[in-house]
């Protein structure tokens, strides 16, 4: 009886016997077509659950084992008939789902390709989607420049809750007579596609449940208008390169707002009326504003954080804000020139050229640190001037405690006679962090200008010799010890990645550290400590330079 | 103080009559007995009668496991190694049914982040095998004729190389 009671559990088919919404969630994250074809040949039941599993998702790539994305006729002739094998599949089950995804990736090809796409794409909007995603890359071997056009029957998809499109693709003429039935539509991404101004006309106006909306790099149109019809977006990410002339938004309750324009291009004018929820605005390129700066920030009261890349910018820059939190500004102009009143802000982060803003909003929501900190990325040559200037705006902002400078090119050289000749008294801060050579640590007067409570430096050290290395450490540790009136030590800290920080003194450092290939970094802190000899002679030399100074 | 801060505790009955007595903080992560206690159905022990008693002991080794708070940022990244360690020690079962009875559990009980591991073992158990290794493993009979079988085959036959 025993023996044959676990026989007999042994041999229950336990797979099958789940939910069928169990077995369907367990396809799912089948999602390499090979493992679902396999699983469909199991027996009828899966055969048929297969068929009704409502994502589908083709991406060319599964088919390819590198990204080689030039492949064999073959691979493109599986890859096609797949999808058309697995679309009519779907669409030929009794009881038919809604499909609540399809996604395609794939590159262009020739027309009988399009044609199956086209067929599929038809049979799926016919029964209802939710997220559809095109994505046709554009064929660089190829001398073939066909675009795919989307049926006309997607204007009427009254479904859909997504749309994502992107380059070699045209949405359907049906969109441009205006009956637009997108009642559910939130997110809404346009990538690389020719956009007619009457379908940007009808989009902006019929889809009153838009959140999100993307149009990156589409062209076909000089100006980009939204006018109130969408009440309910949140995300607004327009990206071009084709010499836009005019960018106007109404949308009341924008959250973050991203506007991008090609440089080198004529200006692009913006009109960004009044938001109250608007969090983040991303400005980046030769954008004109048809009011004063002061005046269009008013029109937000919450924002948080602001990015801004104003190529070619005439006037002084005032930045006023009350709830400014983050403020990255991408410009080619002297400190001097930027007038920040903003009682709340937390990171002013500064890099002097316009060509290195990245594209997208990179502040890091999470800092750690509550102190006020300002960084600085040195991409153009600047001077001893500049660091002046910079000395100078810290202490005219008077709340920066924290300095960051990042400088990985050499890009600053100073000449610390004429540093010295300034008279200026060092500016006090609780910690600065150097993100440079270490061999130009020292040359370049920073250590004159600043006297930080500690101060770290992160740096390759591979290229210099243990001794050499030896050296800088011991002379940097000796410039913070020469900054302070009382007796100090410096603690040093060093930290390797995924390893527990080493701590040593700066009088007893061993030579025998073993450096890594990687970037490290490197902490000094000044603590009270027993004063040595030559802290005392070095400390005696450093005041009668400084007093030297003031007299000349 | 401390103990009247601790959280009220709540009686689940499994199928075989056994009891359990659980933290209600811990078991607000099933969405079905977060329903029951916000309809004040969980003043007696709440009846699991889909659920055996060694597979509720499992079920509740996870939700205690992931109700631990870190207190820090430090420890979250630590914590969160931590769990995707137990994670991958727990769907390690000796019997495959205990990993279907896993399955069945977290989906009556609808813990979505249980339900999600357990199916995912599943796919993953499968994923690297042939149909046939599949069907043994299973225990699935294949009720195609040889020549439906064929005939599928044939349509993908990229896939089956």
């Amino acid at each position: 009886m025993e023996k044959n009671k676990i026989i007999k559990e042994d041999a229950t088919d336990r797979i099958s016997e789940l939910p069928e919404c169990i077995i369907e969630n367990i396809l799912l994250r089948l999602d390499k077509p090979k493992e679902r074809v396999r699983v469909s040949v199991l027996s009828k039941k899966w055969f048929a659950l297969t068929a009704s599993v409502p994502v589908l998702k083709f991406l060319f790539s599964d088919f390819v084992d590198e990204e080689d994305w030039i492949s064999s006729r073959d691979v493109r002739e599986n890859f096609y008939k797949y999808v058309k094998y697995t679309v009519s599949r779907f669409c030929r089950q009794q009881n038919v789902k809604i499909a609540h995804t399809f996604k395609l990736l794939t590159v262009a090809g020739d027309k009988n390709e399009f044609y199956i796409i086209h067929d599929c794409v038809e049979l799926i909007l016919m029964r209802g989607v939710k997220v559809l995603d095109i994505c046709v890359k554009k064929n660089r071997t190829s001398k073939c420049r066909l675009l795919y056009r989307l049926p006309n029957i997607l204007s009427s998809v009254s479904t859909l809750t997504s749309l994502k499109i992107s380059q070699c693709v045209v949405l359907p003429s049906s969109l441009m007579v205006g009956v637009v039935n997108f009642k559910s539509l939130k997110v809404l991404w346009l990538t690389s596609i020719p956009l007619d101004p009457l379908v940007i006309k009808h989009l902006t106006a019929s889809c009153p449940l838009l959140e999100e909306l993307v149009v990156d790099r589409c062209y076909g149109f000089k100006k980009f208008c939204v006018y109130g019809g969408l009440q309910s977006l949140k995300t607004l990410r327009f990206m071009d390169y084709n010499g836009i002339e005019t960018i106007d938004i109404e949308a009341p309750n924008l959250c973050e707002c991203v506007l991008s324009v090609g440089q080198g291009r004529s200006a692009t004018s913006v009109i960004l009326g009044p938001c109250k929820q608007l969090r983040t605005l991303y400005l980046d390129g030769p954008l004109f504003l048809t009011v004063g700066f002061s005046d269009f920030l008013s029109n937000f009261p919450v924002l948080e954080n602001l990015s801004l890349c104003l190529v070619n910018r005439r006037n002084i820059l005032a930045v006023s804000s009350p709830s400014l939190r983050n403020f990255v500004l991408y410009d080619e102009c002297d400190l001097e020139e930027i007038d920040i009143n903003t009682p709340n802000l937390r990171l002013f982060s500064y890099s002097n050229s316009w060509n290195c803003s990245k594209g997208e909003f990179d502040i890091k929501s999470d800092l750690g640190e509550l102190e006020t900190r300002m960084e600085c990325h040195i991409f153009n040559k600047v001077d001893t001037l500049w660091l002046l200037k910079l000395r100078r705006f810290l202490e005219k902002a008077d709340r920066f405690k924290f300095l960051k400078l990042i400088d990985l090119y050499e890009r600053l050289s100073v000449d610390s006679e004429q540093l010295k000749g300034t008279q200026l008294p060092p500016y006090e801060l609780e910690h600065v962090e150097l993100k440079m050579p270490i061999t130009h640590v020292l040359s370049d007067g920073l250590l004159w200008c600043f006297h930080p409570r500690s101060l770290s430096l992160t740096s390759g050290f591979s290229g210099i010799s243990d001794a050499e290395r030896t050296h800088f450490l011991k002379c940097i540790s000796k410039r913070l010890i020469q900054q302070d009136q009382g007796p100090i030590n410096i603690r040093i800290e060093w930290s390797i990645p995924s390893k527990a920080k080493i701590y040593f003194s700066w009088s007893s450092m061993y030579t025998t550290l073993t450096f890594h290939e990687m970037t490290q970094t490197i902490t000094f802190r000044k603590e009270e400590g027993p004063d040595t000899d030559d802290g005392q002679k070095w400390r005696k030399k450093y005041q009668r330079r400084r007093v030297k100074q003031v007299l000349d | 103080m401390s103990s009247s801060s601790s959280s009220k505790m709540i009686e689940l009955r499994s199928s075989d009559g056994e009891t359990f007595h659980v933290e209600e903080t811990v078991v607000l992560q099933s969405e079905t007995i977060k329903q029951m206690i916000d309809d004040d159905c969980a003043n007696a022990a709440i009846p699991l009668p889909n659920v055996t008693s060694m597979t509720l002991a499992k079920v509740i080794e996870y939700i205690k496991k992931h109700a631990e708070k870190p207190k820090d940022d430090d420890d979250k990244k630590v914590a969160e190694e931590d769990l995707k360690k137990f994670d991958a020690e727990f769907v390690k079962v000796d019997q495959e049914s205990m990993l279907f009875d896993l399955v069945r559990a977290a989906n009556y009980l609808n813990i979505k982040s249980l339900l999600d591991l357990t199916c995912q073992a599943v796919a993953d158990s499968i994923k690297d095998l042939s149909v046939e290794e599949v069907r043994k493993k299973f225990n699935i009979q294949n009720d195609f004729t040889p020549e439906e079988e064929a005939k599928v085959r044939k349509e993908n036959a990229w896939a089956f190389d």
